[in-house]
C-alpha cells in the first residue's frame, strides 16, 4: 500500500517536471539567446571594428583596443557632446523635475473624485492610446498652422523658437504621465488613515504632503532612479519631430546614438558606428551603477519608512 | 472613495482649485487640438491655405466667384490616403496601404500574443510548481538578473544579432524577439496566479487531468479578464510603433510606419486634384492610423483603466 503511494507519488513528481521542462526549455533558450549572448555581443562590438573587406566585425589589435572608448569620451569633452548631454539634461528634467511633481498633483485630484475625475482620467490617458507618434504630429500640424495664421515662419527650425515649442510639447505631455501607476498605488493608501486626517480637519494639500506622498514613496524612489542616467539616454521627441533633421541646438546624446545606428552620422556608415555605439552605451551602464546607487542613498536618507 | 464636490471645504482650497483648473484646461486643450485635427482632415487644401484655424467657409475671388463651396469633403481625403499612402521598403519599392495593413494586423495580434503569453507561462510555473520542483527556481534567477543587472544591449548589437539569427527583415521570424518569457507582464501575472488556488488543481488531478490540462482547461480561464487587458494594452502599444519595422523590419512596414513617412513627406507629386504633401491628407492619415485604437479604448476603456492598478491587475 505505502510503496504504491510511493511510486504515486513519484509518477506525479516526473510528470510535474515533465511539464516543466517542457514549458520552460523555450522560454530559457530565448533568454539565453536574446539578453545573455545579446549582451555579451554587445560588449564584444565594444572592442571591435567593422572590416569592409571581410564585411565581419573584428577584434580590435591590442594597440588600438579601447579606441570606441576613447571616442566616446573625446566626443564628450567636445563641445559638441557637451551640447548633447546639457540638452539631454534640459529635456530630462522637465519631465522628471517639472512634470513629475504635477503628474502626482493630477492623480492626486483624480483620486481624490472631484467633479469631472472620470472624464478627466480618460482624457488624460487618451495620448498613451492615441501614440507619442500621433500626438506629436498632431501638434507640429497645429503649432505650424497657429503660427503661420500670426505671421511666423519655420516656427520648428528657427532657433529662437524650436526650444520653447519643444519644451512646451514635453511639458503638455508630461503632465499626465504614468497616471494609471500613479493611479493605482495611491488607491492602496488605507482608507482609515484617510478617514482619521479628515476627522481632524486636515486639508487636502497636508493629506498629499504628509499621507499620500510618504506611503507611495517607493513608487516614486523608482520613478526616480533614473534621474540623472537620463542625461546620456534621453531623445526627447526629437527623432518624430524632425526625423533625421533635428536642429543641431536640439540634439541629445540619445538622438545621436540612434541615427549612428540607424543611418550613420558625422560621414561614417552605420556598421561603422556600432563599434562606438556598443562602447557608449557599455560605458553609460558602467556609470549608471554609482549614480543610480548614489541616488537610492539620496532616496533612501529621506524615505519616511511608512510601511502599510 | 466618496466623491468630493465643491460644495465641501476641503474640496475648495487653493490647491485643489488650482490643480483641478491645470487639469480642466489640459483637457480643453488637448481635446480642441484633436477636435482641430479632426476637422481640418475633411477640408480641403484651398480652405486650409485660406482659413488654418477655423471651419470651412465659401472662398470667391474678386469677381465674386466662388473657389471653394466651403463644404467638408472628409470622404475624398480619406479615401485619397487609402489609394496613395505608401511606405519604403528596404529596395526603394512602395508598399501601399493594404499590404502595410495586413503587416500591422499580423505585428499587432501575432507579437502582442506572444508578448503576453510567454510571460504567463513562465510566472504560472514559478507561482505554482517552485516548491515541489526546486529547480524552476531558476525562473526567479533570471527574473532578477534581468531587473537588477544594469545591462542591455545596446540597439547596434540587437541588429547585429537579428542579422546573425535570420530574424532581421523577417516579420515572421522577428517573434522570437518577443517570446521573452521574463519580463512584461511576469509580475503582474505571477501575482494573480498566486492568487488563485491549487484546490481546482488538485481536484482534477483526483480526475484524472494531465498539467498542460490543468493550465489550459482549469487555470487560465479564471485569469481571461486580465489576459485581455493585457493583450489590448500590447495591441495599442504595438499598433502605433512605428520604430521597431523602421529599424527591424524594413521590408514589412507598418501603418504607423506609413503614416510616419507620409507625414515626413515634403515633395510628393500630386494625383486626383489632391496634394499628399497637404496638412490636410496628412492629418487623415493620422486619424486612420489612431482610429482603430480609440475605438478599442472606448469600447474596453472601463474594464482598462478599473482593472490596472501598481501592485498587479484586479480579476
Amino acid at each position: 500500500m505505502k510503496r504504491t503511494k510511493l511510486k504515486g507519488l513519484q509518477t506525479q513528481a516526473k510528470q510535474e517536471n515533465i511539464f516543466c521542462f517542457c514549458i520552460l526549455i523555450f522560454f530559457f533558450i530565448q533568454w539565453g539567446i536574446f539578453w545573455l549572448y545579446a549582451n555579451l555581443n554587445s560588449i564584444r562590438l565594444a572592442f571591435s571594428y567593422f572590416n569592409t573587406s571581410v564585411d565581419e566585425y573584428l577584434l580590435l589589435p591590442a594597440n588600438r583596443f579601447f579606441e570606441n572608448f576613447a571616442d566616446f569620451f573625446s566626443l564628450l569633452i567636445t563641445p559638441r557632446g557637451g551640447e548633447f548631454l546639457l540638452n539631454g539634461a534640459y529635456f530630462h528634467l522637465i519631465t522628471s523635475v517639472v512634470c513629475l511633481p504635477i503628474s502626482y498633483m493630477v492623480a492626486f485630484i483624480i483620486y481624490k473624485k472631484l467633479p469631472f475625475s472620470g472624464i478627466f482620467k480618460v482624457v488624460l490617458y487618451l495620448p498613451a492610446i492615441l501614440s507619442g507618434m500621433v500626438v506629436i504630429l498632431l501638434y507640429r500640424h497645429y503649432i505650424t498652422a497657429l503660427a503661420t495664421e500670426n505671421g511666423f515662419r519655420g516656427i520648428f527650425t528657427d532657433p529662437s523658437t524650436s526650444r520653447w515649442i519643444v519644451s512646451l510639447y514635453v511639458l503638455f505631455t508630461g503632465i499626465p504621465s504614468g497616471l494609471l501607476v500613479n493611479l493605482g498605488s495611491m488607491s492602496r493608501v488605507p482608507s482609515e488613515l484617510i478617514e482619521y486626517g479628515e476627522l481632524e480637519g486636515i486639508s487636502l494639500w497636508k493629506e498629499f504632503v504628509l499621507i499620500t506622498v510618504p506611503m507611495i514613496f517607493p513608487v516614486l524612489q523608482v520613478q526616480c532612479l533614473g534621474l540623472f542616467t537620463g542625461f546620456f539616454t534621453t531623445q526627447g521627441p526629437l527623432f518624430t519631430f524632425y526625423n533625421r533633421n533635428a536642429p543641431d541646438e536640439l540634439q541629445t546624446f540619445g538622438y545621436y546614438m540612434f541615427m549612428a545606428v540607424y543611418e550613420g552620422v558625422d560621414g561614417m556608415s552605420k556598421q561603422d558606428m556600432y563599434g562606438f555605439t556598443s562602447a557608449a552605451n557599455l560605458s553609460i551602464g558602467l556609470m549608471s551603477i554609482p549614480i543610480v546607487q548614489g541616488t537610492k542613498w539620496l532616496f533612501d536618507k529621506f524615505d519616511p519608512g511608512a510601511e502599510f | 472613495m466618496e466623491k468630493l464636490s465643491f460644495k465641501s471645504k476641503r474640496a475648495r482650497s487653493i490647491f485643489a482649485i488650482t490643480v483641478w483648473t491645470l487639469i480642466l484646461t489640459w483637457c480643453v486643450l488637448f481635446l480642441y487640438v484633436l477636435a482641430w485635427g479632426l476637422m481640418t482632415s475633411g477640408k480641403s487644401d484651398m480652405q486650409f491655405t485660406y482659413n488654418k484655424l477655423g471651419f470651412p467657409k465659401p472662398i470667391t475671388n474678386k469677381w465674386g466667384v466662388v473657389r471653394d463651396p466651403g463644404k467638408f469633403q472628409f470622404l475624398e481625403n480619406y479615401a485619397f490616403v487609402f489609394e496613395s499612402m505608401t511606405a519604403p521598403d528596404s529596395h526603394g519599392a512602395r508598399v501601399s496601404f493594404f499590404p502595410m495593413l495586413l503587416n500591422t494586423l499580423y505585428y499587432t495580434l501575432a507579437y502582442g500574443l506572444v508578448a503576453v503569453v510567454s510571460p504567463m507561462l513562465c510566472s504560472y510555473i514559478y507561482a505554482k510548481y517552485s516548491k515541489r520542483v526546486r529547480w524552476t527556481k531558476l525562473v526567479w534567477v533570471i527574473m532578477l538578473v534581468n531587473m537588477y543587472v544594469p545591462l542591455s544591449a545596446s540597439l547596434a548589437a540587437s541588429i547585429n544579432l537579428a542579422m546573425q539569427l535570420g530574424t532581421y527583415n523577417n516579420i515572421f521570424t522577428f517573434i522570437w524577439t518577443y517570446c521573452g518569457g521574463f519580463g512584461g507582464c511576469f509580475l503582474i501575472y505571477y501575482a494573480i496566479w498566486k492568487g488563485l488556488s491549487w484546490d481546482y488543481a488538485e481536484a482534477a488531478i483526483i480526475d484524472g487531468a494531465n498539467h498542460f490540462t490543468i493550465l489550459f482547461r482549469i487555470m487560465f480561464p479564471m485569469t481571461l479578464t486580465v489576459f485581455w487587458v493585457l493583450y489590448i494594452t500590447q495591441i495599442i502599444a504595438l499598433w502605433s510603433d512605428y520604430q521597431t519595422p523602421m529599424v527591424y523590419l524594413r521590408d514589412y512596414p507598418t501603418l504607423a510606419y506609413g503614416v510616419f513617412v507620409f507625414n515626413s513627406t515634403v515633395n510628393a507629386a500630386g494625383a486626383n486634384g489632391l496634394d499628399p504633401t497637404s496638412v490636410t491628407i496628412k492629418l487623415a492619415a493620422l486619424f486612420i492610423v489612431a482610429t482603430p485604437m480609440f475605438t478599442l479604448f472606448m469600447i474596453f476603456k472601463d474594464k482598462m483603466m478599473g482593472s490596472l492598478t501598481m501592485g498587479g491587475l484586479k480579476g
